[in-house]
């Protein structure tokens, strides 16, 4: 016990002498998920600038430009008859989409024919344009849908009739989970997830690679009393209630600040975190126990953590990847978190839903950990591994 | 002139006899190109796994669900008579989306009362979602629109007549740019960009790092050359690694885009011409970064930590204009944000130089903003000034 708590004095002394240690452990990761959580915090795309070009410039062409730019997630920010100012306003940025009324478009209404309405959305930048093509639909459906209406309260149906016969089959629409289409409680937990990960996995090959940099890994393990239980668990107290404050402080602000649902279980969400950063430290260990270079290691680190929010599935649907993508997502213990957190802040799923996830991460943790550990006594003990840059 | 010279190629020299160096600047570039697009490979989502509790069980009720069978968004994988078998579902993750068809629904429709059934899917999927929910409305829209038509007929319409009153104004939807609207041709060419700024910025703080403890002992002497000099080997130097990174470019814009067959389409010029200010932002930043490094290996925590941010800020993947101000500007600051939107305007969406320029002009401000910062930073690292060389004699 008295080893135990020299590692920890050992580890502290550190963390209050180097100003990068302590950015390593809090100011960092709480200022990269503040940085992240603020470009979402508008959470819906709302008064996407919109282009029309109105070749008919009629009263019925006015009411439907009228309507479009009523609708929430528009706004019509350009009005012009050429096609190509309205392309090009695309391509500079300034619209996300182009509606285009034909000359004959009030003629075409007058003779019940149909009159065409075209319109473009900038699919480039796939988000926003997902949202402006589905106000683009709603917009024009609504129109239709009240010319269609008037032309048959002219003809003396009463007004509900009209109603029902027009649209007689009606759709409620009901989205689970996520019944406001934000991006905030979603993508921003995701996010939020990641960042804890790639900390944890660095925190940890930083830890102790750092001593096998400068040749005090030697030092670090008689501070243990030669047990490299004592040493390795002395080092990982502090990275890891870094990362489980830092991400249960996260959660805390998304389901107490913000005000979003939490209808699952408080206490498997932050297991689940616990054992998420203990599984990235242990991984973390094993690569460094494996390479036995600090340099090498945050690498392979870097290679593991930074992209692996695209492998999560969270985006892009796992079983819509190719084999090998997903398979490296379904190792991942990020992937398994992210289920976890739709599971219980999403959905509200019984606990027992969650418990693949839970002992995907325990047993994570667990293998690598156990791993790293006889490798990293070899390393300490072996002063021809030190000083590997 | 000399002193160009024996910048570039020491520079050149330095990074490709320093395997870990070389690891990044060059072997990062190639791993990355073939990592990143990995998951996107196939693009397009289809068919997603939806259920559907049909309670009516009759002749309509049966073709709504063929409808919905039938559309290439979606497939029915699950049919059942209890609603909440398919919450359960949902919930195991088995299927995206369900439709429920109440009992009495053909009676409703037969008998002119409004028949509401519902559907639905997994909120917390944006991607599937979309598509599911497209599906779904598109299969009831179309089923909806015919009843209407044929009661039209039956009240002494022409089937051409009752079409059009229907729906009066048709809408034709059409993507511009990204045809497919594939995930992978939103993504991968903003990522790239990423890459190339960021394996940059770790390469070069690499160099710096090692650097710094060795150039104690072996630096140039401030005092033993003139200032001209030193700045045409920091400037040799820069141009080393812009040469380098120009060869990446063109790896990752020509032949990855076609690998992986992103849409492309750019003015080989304007791409070229937009490149210049875009390679000198990133080396300069880099440098400048760089020289903040205190060790080879806090490069990696560096940039590993903000390459999350800097790929968010670049307003592709949330408009620009949607976040807070501070934000906005902070976005400008990272030549990442104006290569991302250039690079995809100019190559993905055919624009000309011109409808660029603002992002241009950007990334010109950028590299006189950093110069200096990057030039003092490459000047702490590889010269020994006064101070530091009588604080060594006198130890």
């Amino acid at each position: 016990m008295t080893a135990m708590r020299a590692v920890l004095r050992r580890e502290w002394e550190d963390i209050r002498a180097s100003p990068l240690a302590q950015a390593q452990l809090l100011w960092l990761p709480v200022a990269t998920i503040a940085l992240l959580w603020a470009v979402f915090i508008r959470g819906t795309a709302t008064e996407l600038p919109l282009a029309v070009v109105d070749l008919d410039s009629s009263s019925a062409s006015r009411q439907l430009v009228r309507s479009l730019d009523a609708s929430p997630g528009l706004a019509v920010t350009l009005r012009t008859e050429s096609l190509e100012t309205a392309r090009s306003a695309v391509r500079r940025g300034d619209v996300e989409g182009i509606v285009l009324i034909p000359a004959d478009f009030l003629r075409d209404l007058k003779r019940g024919q149909v009159s065409e309405v075209t319109a473009w959305f900038n699919a480039q930048f796939l988000l926003t344009g997902n949202v402006l093509s589905r106000e683009l639909q709603t917009g024009v459906l609504t129109f239709s849908a009240q010319v269609s209406a008037g032309s048959r309260l002219a003809r003396g149906d009463s007004k509900t009739a009209v109603e029902i016969n027009l649209q007689p089959i009606a759709a409620r629409r009901d989205t689970l989970h996520n019944p406001y289409l934000n991006y905030e409680p979603f993508l921003v937990a995701g996010l939020a997830a990641a960042v804890v990960q790639m900390f944890a996995m660095l925190g940890a090959v930083r830890v102790v690679g750092r001593e096998l940099r400068d040749g005090t890994a030697g030092e670090w393990l008689a501070t243990g009393d030669g047990s490299i239980m004592t040493a390795v668990v002395g080092k990982l107290v502090w990275p890891t209630v870094s990362g489980v404050v830092v991400g249960a402080a996260f959660l805390a602000g998304l389901h107490g600040w913000s005000g979003w649902p939490m209808p699952g279980s408080w206490a498997v969400l932050l297991g689940g975190l616990v054992l998420m950063v203990l599984a990235y430290e242990g991984l973390g260990l094993l690569v460094l126990g494996m390479t036995a270079n600090y340099r090498l290691a945050s690498s392979v680190a870097a290679f593991v953590t930074a992209p692996a929010l695209a492998f999560a599935g969270l985006t892009f649907p796992l079983s819509s990847m190719p084999a090998a993508a997903e398979a490296w997502g379904r190792v991942l213990p990020l992937t398994a978190f992210v289920r976890l957190q739709i599971e219980q802040a999403g959905r509200g799923s019984p606990v027992l839903e969650s418990w693949p996830e839970l002992s995907w991460l325990g047993g994570v943790a667990l293998v690598s950990l156990t791993c790293a550990l006889p490798l990293l006594r070899k390393r300490a003990r072996a002063p021809e591994c030190w000083g590997r840059r | 002139m000399n002193a160009l010279i024996t910048g570039f190629t020491q520079t050149l020299r330095r990074i490709f006899t320093d395997g870990g160096v070389l690891l990044l600047l060059v072997g990062a570039i190639i791993i990355y190109s073939m990592f990143y697009p990995l998951p996107y490979l196939r693009e397009v989502v289809k068919e997603s796994p939806v259920g559907v509790a049909d309670l009516d069980q009759s002749s309509l009720s049966r073709q709504l669900v063929r409808w919905v069978n039938a559309h290439e968004a979606v497939a029915v994988v699950r049919r059942t008579g209890q609603p909440a078998v398919l919450e359960e579902a949902i919930l195991a993750g088995e299927i995206d989306g369900y439709l429920i068809i109440p009992a009495g629904f053909r009676e409703d429709v037969l008998r002119g009362r409004r028949a509401v059934i519902v559907y639905g899917g997994d909120g917390g999927r944006f991607l599937v979602l979309k598509q599911v929910l497209t599906g779904f409305a598109e299969a009831t829209g179309t089923l909806s629109g015919g009843i209407d038509v044929r009661r039209r007929m039956a009240g002494g319409l022409s089937k051409d007549q009752a079409v059009n009153a229907q729906s009066p104004v048709a809408l034709h939807l059409r993507p511009l740019f990204n045809p497919r609207e594939g995930y992978g041709s939103y993504l991968i060419p903003a990522v790239f960009v990423l890459i190339l700024q960021q394996t940059l910025v770790l390469g070069v703080g690499m160099i710096f790092g090692t650097d710094r403890g060795r150039m104690r002992s072996a630096g140039i002497p401030v005092e033993s050359e003139s200032t001209a000099w030193l700045v045409g080997r920091f400037i040799g130097g820069s141009a080393a690694y812009v040469a380098l990174y120009a060869v990446h470019l063109i790896f990752y814009l020509g032949f990855c885009f076609w690998l992986f067959d992103i849409p492309r389409g750019g003015d080989p010029v304007a791409l070229a011409v937009f490149a210049v200010p875009f390679l000198g932002a990133i080396v300069l930043f880099g440098q400048m970064l760089g020289g903040l490094c205190a060790e080879r290996e806090t490069s990696v925590q560096a940039v590993l930590v903000t390459s999350l941010v800097f790929l968010f800020l670049a307003g592709f993947a949330w408009p620009l204009a949607l976040m807070p101000a501070p934000l906005r500007w902070l976005a400008h600051l990272v030549p990442s944000t104006a290569g991302i939107q250039g690079f995809l305007r100019l190559n993905q969406m055919g624009a000309s130089l011109a409808e660029v320029s603002h992002w241009w002009w950007t990334l010109w401000a950028l590299c006189v903003a950093y110069g200096w910062p990057a030039w003092r930073s490459w000047r702490r690292v590889y010269t020994v000034g006064r101070s530091e060389r009588s604080e060594r004699n006198s130890t």
